[in-house]
């Protein structure tokens, strides 16, 4: 067992985790954040993402140990005061769901490009979902959702 | 207002949770007590157990229950009972379970699993479905001849490796050849690919001390698990219980029954605690099933004109070890295994073929990718002997009305227009003008063109229900025991309730969770067949919930029931509109000033089973299998690097006549999402293996599906809508259609930048590089 | 996942001392991206896993005297980012930036990358034509390994079971180009079919270096003299430098195709680059 310290979609938290649990493994079963989804272990699809630090990672590829004194983010961590963000929101307008079981780590991966690129461009919004496997929308619409979430953020933030 | 429902783009009803992670999946829940299980998978494509040792694995801290094959004398299967729960004797495929343990965590299962000792004795592996045809061949199933299966309707063979082999016959193919101006003859191949869900197979289930089973499961129909596993461990219906929470994704390899008996009798075993088993990815490609591969061959007569008179067929689907559900493939290839053409004299043989790998299922389209790869390459291939352009020499065969089909169904005018979807593609994509490629000199641009069929497969009485129930503030539950695992049913099915209901869309609760004990039955939710026969009982069960309103508000309102008209959650008594009586006066009983009441809680229902079709000859084929065909063709527009053998998609189009558009932004999103599926099984998607029968490839390493940077560049979705007679609203399916014939049109579009023919799937950079050396090396 | 003990660490010294004690039991954790992919798989079963990433010197990403230092635990997206990346380095961020996806190159290192020895490792083929060095540390004292020398076989470095790499070096090209190509199967994330990289130096020296078409990622940098536009002499040097297997993702003929098809696209770029 090793003891570290998060900070969990704002919430600070201080626990003990095996140490060969991974961070997908600790959000999961511990945590009860089942948003996260796992679909292949081996950091090919993109179902587990979450933002650690800032930045978007496979959270089947990172140990709970070494997130210690990290920050992360989970889908559960995307509504703010109880409402829909506006990637949330144009995910549903667009098309962007179908099964759903994509959906949170796509959404990561989107909000994660935002945070580093408020005005991302096609090929950017595309290289920024590459490694997020959906198999049922054929991409575009999701393409689409984070492209118009962009804009409204944008004008949001004016 | 209400008019306005059916065809809007109503943004789907689960986005809310799946968006905000709270949609719960199978593989999310918890129950009290629960114990975690882990399989034990035959490193042997073909092996006699000779002897399974669990003592060591007993001493595991935590372990409940180990069950071996011997503990489990059951087989199960939809069509064709052929399935072990775990291998018995011996094991038929890498992959397939040999033994499981339940235990306190998965850890504990898993060492448990590493310490069960087995020892084979590897027999010959059968890996060729045509090897596996010859007399001499080793069987896979040497007891085919004890199984059960529907007799009638599906033919094995005993004492070889067929499982089943449907026969068609149409005409005089002899005559036809000998008549014919010219016979081309070609073979296509399509390997076993895998749906790839991004939810792998997930099951909970608890055996209770009463005897009862509870089984949450990531299934398509939970009325399917119920069935078979009554069936197969011969437990009454009633005694089990299915519920099916939010499922990620199926496209068929989630219908009929997985890993919910092994789980069930793990449960019971582990003395009545629930197991959770959630498949790995590895267990996905390997243990579970995948799509079956094909080996067709197809010979065409054709006269001068361009007519075909003659088509002979042969399919041998390669079903892997288990065909309990791919023998209907096989017949469903069978009888429309010629494509949407009128041809005189047909003869088609598929035979569903036993091999020593994993075992093919369901894969949205249902054998139909895969005989339209073969039907519509070769129709380009007929076209080109002839000098005849391949879009006019398809309109020359294609159905019309009054055409007879291969099974001896007339097209009329509400069967759909295959026409109007080809017509349509080919304008979309420029057809006949010339496209220079525009991204370097070592490019190559075509185009290419197919058209598809497909009707649901399913029995002939295949049933569907629906109840609609009231609640007090007039709002409607919508209760229907069809899955949504990303389709969009449940909208669409929302906004037909909405319509029939005269009632605002926010006014209808469509219930997710299926669950058997408290949902109407329903078959499966398989073959595209869930809008239309759901939809059928949502419209009949709203009409009987309306009557019991129309009769409650008559007596109240002192009229007659034909005097009233219905509109926005209001009565009106027809001619004096300020005679009304709101829904929520009514739906749970009228109560008159003095107190008298009259009705009672509002319940619709609504039934519906599959009404004309008959089982078909067993030696012609003859009869009617459909329901309903939904047409549609594609063209595509490609770009190939002659150097490296890329194919790039530069535009496709696709149309598709689907009678009556009921959401068009989830009937534009499953075109877009079926052609994605449709370009990985054309381009990149197949099962390989070495020559002992070993999957090289069971991770999404190695199995490679399309991500963002893989989709074509532009993709448009015809929508065309010739009304069904009887789907509701003229309705058809539309959820497999998008994926068939991408491939053959693909292909087709290489031959026309290439002239090159490739015949089996999938076009992969390197197979079309090397099939393009050859051809520059003469 | 089977089970191991992690062991954080904060220092060289820590990291070296620990190493030594547990050696051949004990694996370096650094993105962690391949090797928590071989435990799960239970191809590697270590007792200890000891994380380097708190260790801070292992950060460093700077240009100090010509010479680009990229610590062990510079994440490939770091690399990417990085703004003072000399001229004619192009060849190291365009193999950095097709490297498996966005996420992954939040956490996979440079040096786990060339550690993990993979015949298809995206980073080989450039820091192999950019004449890298590998600096390790152990107990016995720091040093430095031409990268040409570094990997052994597939899957195998010529690091000692107690050493450390602390750095990867890469010269500045000092007016020479360079370039990066990769084959896959699909357009996004994917191992490389055939990846290559080629580079010259203002003089005109050609250095090219493949991967996945041998055990290794390999040099080539001895063409007989043949001048940069003489494509047909330099693919019938490579032919012979290679020795593609048949595998799952490709077969060997068609790695060879590719191999000729890259390095004509690489010789082409790079007499773009040295005229532009």
């Amino acid at each position: 067992m090793k003891s570290i310290s998060i900070k969990i979609n704002g919430e600070p938290l201080a626990l003990d985790v095996e140490e060969h649990w991974t961070l997908l493994y600790l959000l999961r079963e511990h945590l009860a954040l089942t948003g996260t989804k796992e679909g292949c272990g081996r950091g090919e699809c993109g179902a587990c993402t979450v933002i650690v630090d800032g930045k978007p990672i496979n959270s089947c590829l990172v140990l709970a140990p070494e997130v210690d004194g990290c920050e992360i983010t989970t889908i559960e961590g995307e509504m703010r005061n109880g409402r829909l963000s506006p990637l949330q929101e144009a995910f549903i307008e667009m098309g962007a769901i179908q099964c759903g079981f994509c959906t949170p780590g796509m959404v990561m991966s989107a909000r994660a490009l935002l945070m580093r690129n408020p005005d991302p461009s096609e090929d950017e919004i595309v290289e920024a979902i590459c490694g997020n496997l959906c198999r049922c929308t054929g991409y575009e619409p999701i393409i689409r959702a984070i492209r118009e979430a962009a804009k409204r953020e944008r004008n949001h933030e004016r | 207002m209400k008019d306005d429902l059916i065809g809007a783009s109503v943004a789907r009803i689960d986005g809310i949770e799946k968006v905000t992670g709270s949609a719960t999946y199978t593989a999310d829940m918890k129950l009290p007590g629960m114990l975690y299980a882990r399989m034990l998978l035959s490193p042997h494509a073909h092996a006699r157990i000779l002897r399974i040792d669990i003592e060591k694995a007993k001493q595991v801290p935590g372990v409940k229950a180990i069950l071996v094959g011997a503990d489990l004398p059951y087989r199960i299967g939809l069509y064709m009972v052929d399935k072990p729960i775990l291998a018995q004797g011996k094991v038929r495929y890498e992959g397939e379970p040999v033994a499981a343990v339940a235990a306190l965590s998965g850890e504990a299962a898993a060492e448990a699993v590493n310490l069960i000792e087995v020892d084979y004795e590897p027999l010959g592996p059968v890996m060729d479905a045509r090897e596996a045809l010859k007399a001499d061949s080793p069987l896979v199933h040497e007891d085919l001849h004890t199984y059960k299966y529907v007799e009638g309707v599906f033919f094995p063979v005993p004492h070889t490796n067929i499982a089943n082999h449907f026969r068609l016959r149409k005409g005089d193919v002899a005559k036809g050849f000998e008549e014919s101006y010219k016979i081309v003859e070609n073979e296509f191949y399509a390997p076993q690919v895998q749906h790839v869900p991004l939810e792998t197979h997930a099951t909970i289930a608890h055996w209770k001390p009463n005897g009862r089973i509870e089984i949450w499961t990531s299934a398509q129909s939970p009325f399917a698990v119920r069935n078979l596993l009554s069936v197969a461990l011969g437990i009454s219906h009633s005694r089990i219980r299915v519920v099916v929470p939010y499922v990620g994704g199926a496209f068929g390899g989630k219908a009929g029954i997985h890993l919910e008996p092994l789980v069930s009798l793990l449960s019971k075993h582990a003395g009545f605690r629930p197991v959770k088993l959630v498949a790995t990815r590895t267990e996905e490609f390997k243990t579970l099933p995948c799509r079956q591969g094909l080996d067709a061959r197809v010979k065409t007569g054709v006269t001068r004109s361009g007519r075909i008179i003659a088509e002979e067929i042969e399919f041998v689907w390669d079903a892997g070890a288990y065909a309990d559900y791919g023998v209907n493939i096989g017949r469903a290839s069978g009888y429309s295994g010629a494509g949407p053409y009128e041809i005189e004299n047909v003869k088609i043989d598929s035979y569903t073929v036993y091999t020593n790998k994993p075992f093919g299922t369901a894969y949205r389209g249902f054998g139909h990718v895969e005989l339209f790869w073969a039907i519509e390459s070769q129709m380009d291939a007929v076209a080109a002997s002839l000098g005849m352009d391949p879009v006019e020499f398809r309109k020359k065969n294609l159905l019309r009305p009054g055409s007879i089909t291969i099974t001896g169904e007339k097209i009329v005018e509400h069967t759909g227009n295959v026409r109007k979807c080809l017509e349509q593609v080919a304008q979309e994509i420029g057809w006949g003008k010339e496209e220079e490629a525009k991204s370097g000199k070592k490019k190559l641009r075509g185009k290419g063109i197919a058209v598809l069929h497909k009707a649901p497969a399913m029995p002939p009485n295949t049933a569907s229900s629906a109840i609609i129930k009231f609640n007090e503030d007039a709002t409607a539950d919508v209760i229907v025991s069809g899955v949504d695992y990303g389709q969009g049913t449940a909208t669409s099915l929302s906004q037909i309730a909405a319509h029939a209901l005269r009632l605002p869309l926010e006014k209808i609760h469509f219930v997710w969770g299926k669950d058997t004990e408290q949902c109407p039955y329903d078959w499966q939710t398989v073959a595209s067949r869930l809008t239309v026969m759901a939809g059928i009982c949502i419209l009949r069960a709203a009409e009987d919930a309306l009557n019991q309103i129309r009769s409650i508000a008559a007596q109240a309102l002192g009229v007659s029931k034909d005097d009233l008209d219905l509109d926005d959650g209001k009565i009106f008594v027809r001619g004096d509109r300020s005679r009304m009586l709101e829904y929520k006066q009514v739906v749970m009983g009228y109560m008159f000033p003095n107190g008298n009441s009259i009705g009672g809680p509002v319940i619709g229902r609504g039934s519906y089973v599959a009404e004309g079709l008959t089982n078909l000859d067993p030696e012609t084929g003859q009869g009617l299998p459909a329901l309903n065909w939904t047409y549609g063709a594609h063209g595509v527009e490609i770009e190939v690097d002659v150097e490296t053998g890329d194919i790039e998609i530069v535009k496709i189009v696709s149309a598709f006549d689907v009678g009556k558009v009921i959401n068009e932004d989830l009937c534009r999103g499953q075109v877009r999402g079926g052609v994605v599926q449709g370009l990985g099984t054309t381009l990149i998607e197949q099962y390989i293996y070495d020559c002992k029968g070993h999957l090289l490839n069971a991770s999404l390493t190695d199995y490679k599906i399309p991500t963002a940077k893989d989709i074509p560049r532009q993709m448009v979705q015809i929508l065309i809508e010739t009304p069904h007679d009887k789907g509701p609203f003229g309705a058809r399916g539309i959820a497999e259609h998008p994926m068939i014939s991408v491939p053959s049109a693909v292909a087709n579009a290489l031959f026309n930048a290439t002239c090159v023919r490739i015949k089996q799937l999938p076009l992969s950079p390197e197979r079309v590089c090397l099939a393009l050396k050859q051809q520059s090396q003469g | 996942m089977a089970t191991f003990k992690y062991l954080r660490c904060h220092s060289l010294d820590e990291a070296i001392d620990l190493l030594a004690t547990h050696a051949r039991q004990a694996r370096i954790l650094a993105g962690g991206t391949d090797l928590l992919v071989s435990i799960r798989d239970g191809l590697e079963s270590p007792r200890y896993l000891i994380d380097i990433k708190p260790i801070a010197e292992l950060h460093t990403l700077a240009l100090e005297d010509g010479l680009l230092r990229i610590g062990a635990s510079v994440t490939v997206n770091q690399l990417i980012d990085f703004e003072h990346l000399p001229a004619g380095m192009d060849a190291i961020t365009e193999a950095a930036s097709c490297l498996a996806s966005y996420q992954i190159r939040n956490r996979a290192t440079v040096g786990g990358n060339i550690c993990n020895a993979s015949p298809a490792c995206d980073l080989g083929p450039p820091l192999l034509v950019l004449g890298a060095k590998v600096e390790t540390i152990s107990k016995r004292g720091r040093r430095t390994i031409p990268i040409e020398d570094f990997f052994e076989d597939v899957k195998v470095t010529r690091l000692e079971p107690d050493e450390i790499v602390t750095a990867i070096l890469i010269p500045s090209p000092r007016g020479g180009v360079s370039t990066f190509l990769k084959r896959s199967r699909i357009k996004g994330h994917d191992l490389a079919v055939v990846n290559a990289a080629g580079a010259v130096t203002k003089d005109g020296n050609l250095r090219m270096a493949f991967g996945a078409v041998a055990p290794t990622p390999i040099l080539v940098d001895d063409f007989n003299g043949a001048r940069l536009d003489d494509t047909a002499r330099i693919v019938d040097v490579l032919m012979n430098a290679i020795s593609p297997i048949d595998d799952v993702r490709a077969s060997a003929v068609y790695r060879k195709y590719m191999v000729e098809a890259l390095a004509k696209k690489i010789l082409e770029t790079l007499m773009n680059r040295l005229q532009g």
